[in-house]
């Protein structure tokens, strides 16, 4: 009988154990879990142009490569501690800007066991709705640059 | 155990130590004593996905006798019935349920409809809908 194809394959959602990310952050890096909506990874970097007398590109530098991460979602208890009083306390961690946010994610080889900075960080409570946390980070990935250089 | 049979068990345990009046969960297969409340899961679904947390709609109806030769002031025993039940669906009551039910957690309260009232016969039966976030097998400390 032939093969009947009515669909297509597509990578779908945030895809990592079930859609939970573990990551450390924070002064005394806080383990936490987070039930992630949405994790945004950007690359990018600074370039420089070289012109000729009639205004042509001839030639693109470029330097300063960087991943940017942006995660987004609600803070859960862990397995070992599914109370509301350890998600609550987890959401109460301080973050600042410029600390270091270790994360995990087996199913994105891109980010699982990188060591971003953060940038900036937003907490969010709403009436009638789980409350979220919503991280930028940095990391540095030009040649030459180690994790522990900036840091 | 379901999300269904947690939920009126929940709400059932709940409200039996509010009101002084029988509570009855979902389909009873026994006759129900007049006045009484009937808690009923009307259906959820999961939010956020693949977590197991269920945005839950349940009814709660307070049901009564009227009749001319049945019990006197039937309608103000039912008003006042229906008044403390709904006291009780307030957020600043119903949190204390989190409490007496440890394997059923709900997280507040999204939506609080109703009162809607019908007569069939002489049952005057008024309902309270309720939407919440809830969770199983998740607690306080």
């Amino acid at each position: 009988m032939a093969k009947l194809i009515k669909g297509q394959a597509f990578t779908y959602g945030t895809k990592n154990d079930g859609t939970y990310l573990t990551f450390d952050v924070g002064s005394t890096g806080v383990n936490v879990r987070m039930y992630a909506t949405e994790i945004r990874l950007s690359l990018e970097s600074d370039n420089n142009t070289a012109t000729n007398g009639n205004g042509e590109v001839i030639s693109s530098c470029f330097y300063n490569h960087r991943k940017i991460l942006n995660i987004t979602g609600m803070i859960s208890g862990t397995t070992d501690d599914n109370t509301t009083a350890h998600a609550d306390a987890t959401f109460g961690t301080v973050i600042q800007a410029g600390d270091k946010l270790d994360i995990s994610s087996t199913d994105w080889a891109e980010i699982d066991g990188d060591e971003f900075i953060v940038q900036t960080a937003e907490k969010v409570r709403s009436n009638a709705n789980y409350a979220e946390w919503s991280i930028t980070a940095i990391e540095y990935i030009g040649t030459g640059v180690a994790n522990e250089n900036v840091s | 155990m379901s999300y269904r049979k947690q939920t009126e068990a929940a709400f059932k345990s709940y409200l039996a130590g509010q009101v002084g009046v029988p509570v009855y969960a979902g389909t009873s297969d026994t006759i129900k004593a007049m006045p009484c409340v009937v808690v009923a899961y009307v259906g959820s679904s999961q939010n956020p996905p693949n977590t197991g947390n269920m945005d839950i709609s349940l009814s709660v109806s307070v049901q009564s006798e009227i009749d001319e030769e049945g019990q006197p002031n039937a309608l103000e025993v039912h008003d006042e019935l229906l008044s403390a039940v709904e006291e009780s669906l307030f957020w600043s009551e119903l949190q204390s349920i989190n409490t007496g039910a440890t394997d059923f957690y709900i997280f507040g309260v999204a939506e609080q409809s109703g009162i809607e009232r019908d007569v069939e016969g002489t049952i005057l039966r008024e309902t309270i809908t309720l939407t919440f976030p809830a969770a199983l097998g998740v607690t306080t400390t």
